[in-house]
């Protein structure tokens, strides 16, 4: 009860997400879930990217399962697959780097257009290779040499960088591990992007129209990467507002999955605590980001 | 002559807001207030990209300069003519701003005493990540109010 005549303050979203506490212990990136609109024809593109048709997939009654280490890509067939192509949202795989030409070759032959492109996180500033799965999902190629996991990262958009951070790396638990957009230097790199003389991939740099003198300047696209586990997921800033699902709706595809050794009661009774909503079905919590986004949380 | 009413802010150039944010919150005991475009309607609306911080009653905003920043050598703890914002702080948490610069690991000039009949007692020079030159001082006179700020709301 407030005292008569005080006026109540409305807290700000970053306020509330301040206050919250972590959830114990640090999550794992583990999978990703994509939609798709035919599976088979997505199995037979992943399967050429992956250089495994056979040992790794796993039919599900209305999904397909690949696995490879502790990572897994779940891809749902839906008439109208929700890929956000023209954002900044996208899948790294890891792709052993002797087989890598050969992958892009046959994707070339195969009619795909793979973009030669580089990004800003400290591991990607090198060109990598860059393809749309034939749903429109988008997949980079990262190579690498005898990784036994699937998955480098996994990036998705969001509106307001400073909440997104708060929920991955405050609420989740998760570690900032790199944040573009913040020092001169990015903003100097851009310069040579406007220029034409830097590969960027589209989502990591953008024209603003300065408001007091109307000026067309290049910036970077602000990113934070944030680690779970051995994974990354990258929040990248929307440029623009996209249509996102009722607010009430927790569970839903496209989703990050990351996994916790905190049993589900725990974790549970942790976001209950936090006031976050979210729903559960055995040991499995579903939760959305404040971008829209959702994240399963598999618990120990 | 002019009316005016106070000083309402300054901008501080730095070469990472980061960096910078933390500097001025562990240190100084600042708190960041607003970020500006971090968000997508602040980018559509073409916003400079800064932070908004508060220390005691001063707003300042901590910015991204159009270039890169000359850096001043390590051993120099005044800027060109003298130029530094100085801080009041009381006597003891001058001698505890100077712990905490030790800890942080930023070098300083000072403590360094002021005449005894003016109001000024001690001093200590330092830069923050962005190069810019701070003074802190304590006042022989720390009870007396010359000029009550209030922070307008919003």
């Amino acid at each position: 009860m407030l005292p008569a005549g005080a006026k109540a303050v409305q807290r700000t979203p970053i306020e509330s997400a301040l206050e919250r506490q972590p959830l114990p212990g640090q999550p794992r990136l583990c999978g990703i879930v994509l939609e798709v609109e035919d599976v088979d024809a997505a199995r037979t593109f992943y399967a050429q990217v992956f250089g495994d048709a056979g040992s790794g997939w796993r039919q599900g009654k209305h999904s397909l399962t690949y696995c490879r280490g502790q990572h897994w890509l779940e891809l749902v067939e839906r008439a109208r697959p929700h890929t956000l192509t023209l954002s900044g949202q996208h899948q790294a795989y890891y792709v052993d780097a002797r087989r890598l030409p050969d992958v892009v070759r046959q994707l070339r032959e195969a009619g795909h257009e793979v973009s030669e492109w580089r990004e800003d996180h400290p591991a990607e500033r090198s060109v990598n290779a860059y393809v749309l799965d034939p749903s429109g999902n988008r997949v980079q190629l990262a190579p690498s040499t005898n990784e036994p996991l699937l998955l480098h990262h996994a990036c998705i958009e969001l509106h307001d960088l400073e909440l997104a951070e708060l929920f991955y790396a405050r609420t989740l638990g998760g570690a900032v591990d790199y944040c573009h957009g913040w020092a001169m230097d990015d903003y100097a790199e851009a310069a040579a992007w406007a220029e034409g003389r830097d590969p960027c991939a589209p989502w990591t740099r953008r024209f603003d129209v300065r408001y007091w003198d109307k000026l067309r300047i290049a910036r970077p696209n602000m990113q934070t990467f944030v680690r779970f586990g051995e994974g990354l997921v990258g929040l990248i800033l929307a440029t623009e507002h996209r249509q996102e699902p009722p607010p009430d709706q927790q569970w839903g595809t496209p989703r990050l999955i990351l996994d916790s050794d905190v049993p589900a009661q725990q974790a549970a009774a942790h976001f209950a605590s936090q006031d976050l909503a979210f729903e559960r079905e055995g040991s499995r919590l579903f939760l959305r980001d404040p971008g829209g986004n959702y994240v399963e949380l598999v618990c120990g | 002559m002019a009316n005016l009413e106070s000083l309402s802010h300054s901008a501080i150039c730095v070469d990472n807001l980061r960096e910078a944010e933390r500097f001025y919150e562990e240190v100084l005991g600042a708190r960041v207030v607003n970020r500006v475009n971090f968000n997508t309607d602040d980018a559509r609306r073409g916003r400079s990209v800064h932070s908004s911080m508060v220390l005691g009653d001063f707003l300042f905003a901590l910015m991204l300069p159009k270039d890169r920043m000359p850096m001043p050598p390590d051993d120099q703890y005044r800027g060109t003519n003298g130029f530094r914002h100085g801080f009041a702080v009381s006597r003891d948490e001058f001698d505890e701003i100077l712990e905490r610069l030790k800890r942080h690991n930023v070098s300083f000039q000072g403590p360094s005493d002021h005449p005894e009949k003016g109001p000024l007692g001690q001093s200590a020079y330092f830069k923050d990540p962005g190069g810019n030159f701070l003074e802190i001082c304590w006042r022989r006179d720390e009870n007396r109010v010359y000029n009550p700020v209030t922070l307008a709301e919003g």
